[in-house]
């Protein structure tokens, strides 16, 4: 009972953290931030091969191969080779956003009731959904990648990537936006 | 072992509806205190307690209802589960989002306190 009168603090409280505290979740955020842009990546790739295919382009009669434009060559990459790493990292990132909810909780959502700003902590509890809705897709997201033919259920498959992408999308905007709006590391 | 792939999306599925019904509900099958630093079984009465997190609760119940519902899927014959269209893998998904800016709206922006 007296640990739990401890957790009912309000909610504008933000517990005065050492300087060791601050550092360790820096350094993890920038980590989780790193692993979020490289899984972004890969499925803005994937999303863009699936929406907009890349054409082929043919070499004149008799002349040489032409180089494809960067929208074209960004979209014709071999996306499939990017599922196990896809869903590696967005299990690694979500681990890693996992450890950092409790810091979140702690010091930013109270500072921004603090501050009037209630509009923020219904945006991160979004992400926070997003997120696990994703993470539920990766299994089917594995399925139509690694086991049904790629001629096949190509509507699917794109659909279910382009809802990952959006909720990775999301999901690195709101931290990233979210974390710049408290401050780093105060 | 070898799996059966037609479980792969009812699994998924039942996962994310059972997070966001146990998400509606607020009944997590355990509660985190950031500022203690540990863990409590099920719903404990907090009434000032918005520093308690029941995000892993809900997803350990979504776990939990996926294993359930995958496992009766499995006892339905294939002759049956084999008509059910690949559409569900995407509307379930925005359905779900859907309904979880449903429950921020009403849970944060229009109810909450503070």
């Amino acid at each position: 009972m007296g640990m739990l009168a401890q957790a009912t603090q309000s909610i504008t409280f933000v517990p005065d953290l050492p300087l060791s505290y601050h550092v360790v979740y820096s350094v993890l955020i920038t980590v989780h931030l790193l692993l979020a842009i490289t899984l972004l990546g890969a499925l803005t790739h994937q999303s863009l091969a699936l929406l907009w295919p890349a054409r082929y382009v043919a070499p004149a009669a008799g002349g040489e191969a032409v180089a494809p434009p960067l929208t074209s060559a960004y979209r014709a990459v071999r996306v499939t080779l990017y599922t196990n790493v896809v869903i590696a990292l967005y299990l690694i990132t979500a681990l890693a956003g996992a450890f950092l909810y409790g810091p979140y909780r702690l010091s930013v959502l109270p500072f921004f009731y603090g501050h009037g700003l209630k509009l923020f902590g219904g945006i991160f509890e979004l992400k926070e959904h997003f997120v696990v809705i994703g993470l539920a897709l990766l299994p089917v997201y594995w399925l139509l990648w690694k086991k049904v033919p790629l001629t096949e259920q190509v509507r699917f498959r794109t659909a279910v990537t382009a809802i990952l992408a959006a909720f990775v999308w999301y999901s690195f905007l709101v931290g990233h936006v979210l974390n710049n709006l408290k401050g780093f590391g105060t | 072992m070898r799996v059966d792939l037609r479980l792969i999306p009812v699994f998924s599925l039942a996962f994310m509806i059972g997070y966001q019904i146990d998400d509606w509900l607020n009944l997590p099958l355990i509660k985190y205190y950031p500022n203690l630093g540990t863990f409590s079984w099920g719903w404990v009465k907090n009434p000032l307690g918005h520093n308690t997190i029941g995000w892993f609760g809900w997803i350990g119940w979504g776990l939990i209802a996926a294993v359930i519902v995958t496992a009766l899927y499995a006892l339905i014959p294939r002759s049956v589960t084999d008509r059910f269209s690949w559409s569900w893998s995407w509307i379930v998904p925005v359905l779900t989002a859907c309904f979880a800016l449903y429950i921020v709206i009403t849970g944060w922006w229009l109810h909450a306190p503070g």
